[in-house]
Formats: structure tokens, sequence, C-alpha cells
């Protein structure tokens, strides 16, 4: 797999969330962009003085374009969803591991907000190579609105009976009838949705303390560490 | 600044914000290889770059009869969270007869800060540089042991 600098070119642009936008881009090559999955690239737009950020890939790579889903929270961020169309950056990568290997296990999956960009990617594949392994996606935002990707998951999981996602509300009750909990991900939601603990491999993706709090709650759960796999976005 | 407004000078143990475990291994670290030159690794791992700050190394040496990790060196050029963080993971990859490989694939972040006692949010990249480097050098390993 490349691992280098490579110049892409804004192609289009998508609003998700809250704040939160899909960018599309090709590379100038013209060649294609080997990456896996749940991968990330480094990014420093030209308009920023030092350095840059890293940005999970939210496409997959049978899409036309290569798309990073990014949520407005600082000088970097803002910076990419000012760029406009036609404009250039540079990738360095792809980086990263946090990638399901295949282990013939299923799959559940704790998400925290704009950390849901890796699971996206990675559902999409595993549904688009026919593996039979079960997803449980647990998605925990503070609002319907916060939710990124909310029709886009929803019309995979209908058309999908191997992907189950739940979704958790902190902020807010809603009546939406996708939307399953209204609190915090804890031990009670975890067992509801995956009666089968100790034969998943759990990953974890979101801010250091929602990443953090995953990883001290399976561990109470006797979960193996092994088993754990955790992602965080700083 | 400490909750008494003083001014936290990098001096002065009493109002030092990281933790028992980030003191000792910054001031004490463990395993660190200064010159790499004589050292025959089974598996080295790098990450980071000069540019960004922060570079870690590592080099580990692996008992082919029972695929653990019997001896993890590292150097970092990095703060006092980098190098602690390095400290802790090479302790982490040695103790208890040694780490499995598949183990120590995975040492997450989560488990060095942890076992550090905690690093405050913005240090939190000093772990993800440990967990990174020791899975390349597991990764070289494995490479070349094909």
């Amino acid at each position: 797999m490349q691992n280098n600098k490579r110049e892409f070119i804004l192609v289009d642009k998508k609003p998700e969330a809250a704040d939160v936008t899909s960018l599309f881009f090709k590379p100038t090559d013209g060649l294609e962009y080997d990456y896996q999955p749940g991968q990330y690239v480094d990014i420093k737009p030209s308009s920023v003085y030092g350095h840059g950020k890293s940005y999970t890939i939210s496409s997959i790579p049978s899409d036309e374009f290569v798309s990073l889903t990014i949520k407005k929270n600082g000088t970097i961020s803002s910076a990419m969803l000012d760029m406009r169309i036609n404009d250039k950056v540079i990738f360095d990568g792809p980086h990263g591991n946090f990638y399901p290997e295949n282990q013939g296990r299923n799959i559940v999956m704790l998400a925290g907000g704009i950390g849901i960009t890796p699971f996206f990617s990675i559902i999409k594949n595993t549904i688009k190579s026919g593996s039979d392994a079960k997803t449980t996606l647990i998605y925990s935002n503070k609002t319907k609105n916060d939710i990124t990707f909310f029709d886009s998951l929803n019309k995979l999981a209908d058309n999908n009976p191997n992907l189950e996602i739940v979704y958790c509300l902190t902020q807010e009750k809603a009546t939406d009838p996708n939307i399953n909990e209204f609190k915090r991900i804890d031990p009670d939601i975890i067992n509801k949705y995956n009666p089968y603990l100790k034969n998943n491999n759990y990953y974890i993706c979101g801010s250091i303390k929602f990443t953090s709090d995953m990883w001290r709650t399976l561990k109470s759960m006797n979960i193996d560490e092994d088993d754990i796999f955790t992602e965080a976005f700083f | 600044m400490t909750k008494d407004n003083k001014q936290n000078h990098s001096t002065d143990g009493e109002n030092w914000i990281y933790s028992e475990g980030v003191r000792d291994h910054f001031f004490s670290p463990k395993n660190v290889l200064y010159d790499e030159a004589n050292y025959a690794a089974d598996g080295v791992g790098t990450v980071g770059s000069p540019e960004c700050g922060d570079v870690m190394y590592v080099w580990i040496k692996v008992d082919k009869k029972t695929g653990r990790i019997k001896e993890c060196k590292w150097r970092t050029f990095g703060c006092a969270s980098a190098i602690a963080s390095a400290s802790m993971m090479s302790v982490m990859a040695t103790e208890n007869g040694g780490m499995d490989l598949k183990t120590a694939q995975n040492l997450k972040p989560q488990q060095i800060v942890e076992r550090l006692g905690g690093l405050p949010d913005r240090k939190f990249h000093c772990s993800v540089l440990g967990h990174k480097a020791l899975r390349n050098a597991v990764l070289n390993y494995l490479e070349y042991a094909k």
C-alpha cells in the first residue's frame, strides 16, 4: 500500500449534520488511491501555519471519490471546510491500522460524535464484501441534529440484516423511531444489544474522553483487552 | 497554573501537574537505548517526524521459542510525556515474561495512560506514539521473520 504525499482536488461538498460536512476529493494525477477503510490521512491546508491534522477517510476504495467528513471545531477544520471546489490539498498517507482484520468474529462498534467516520467506511466496505459477520453499531450523540450520516446509516441497516444500529442521545429525547436510547452508552446498553459479549471484537472511536470511558466500561464487563481496539480523535 | 494560581515551574516538584508515574518514568526512564550501533534487534519501529516535534524509535528482541518480547529498548525526541510513555510502554512490553506479539500490536494508548496514572489530554498523543512505535517494531519483526 502506498504511503506518500499526493495532491488532491476538491470536487464536491455535502452537509452531513450540524457543523459536519463531507468533502469529496480526487487525485490530480488521475491514479487510484489505495487505502483500507478505517485509515486516515494527514493534511495541512496551505492557509494554515504550523502542524496539520489527521482526518479519517469516510469513503470506501470502490467509491468514485475519496471523502473526508469533518466537524468544524478549530482552525484547521475551519480551513478545510472553507475550501472551494477545485481547491487543491496534499494528502499524506494513508496511515493507521484501525480496521477489522478478518478473524471471523462479530463486530461491535462504539462511536461518539464524529468518531463515526471510520465506522461508516468500514460498514460500507463490510457490506460490499459480502461478509456475513454481524455488525452492531452503538452510536452516541448529544442531539438528533448531531447524528452524522443518519439517513445513510438507516438505509444501510434497512437493507442489511447483519447490520444493527443503536442510536443513543445524551441531551434530548426524540420521537424518531430509529432513536433507541436516551442516555450515555453503559454496560446495560452494551448487554442489551449484544447477548454474546465474549465472542465479539470491539472497536471504539471518538474523543479522548469517550474512548477512555468506553474502554474502561468494556473492561468492567470483563471483556478481554485483546478484543478491544481504540482510535481517539485529538 | 495550579489551583493556587502559582506558575507551574518544571523544577517545582510540589506543583507538578503530572502523575507520580509520569514523573518516575521521566526522571528515571527504563530501557533507553542511547546507541543502537551494536544492538542486534529483531524488530525496529519508528514513528513521528522531526517536523512534528516528536520522534520515537523502538527496538525489540523476541524469544523465538515463546514468541514473546524479551527486550524492548527505545529512544525518543520529545517531551516529558513522550519519554514517560515510551518508558512505560517498554516496561509493559517486557514484564511478566514479555508480551506476546498479538497483544503487543494492540497495546492501546489508554493502557499506557492508565499505567502512568494519567496524562493531560493535550499529551495523549504521546501515548499514541508509544502504541504505534511498538506496533511498527512488531510488524517489522514479523515481516522479516517470514
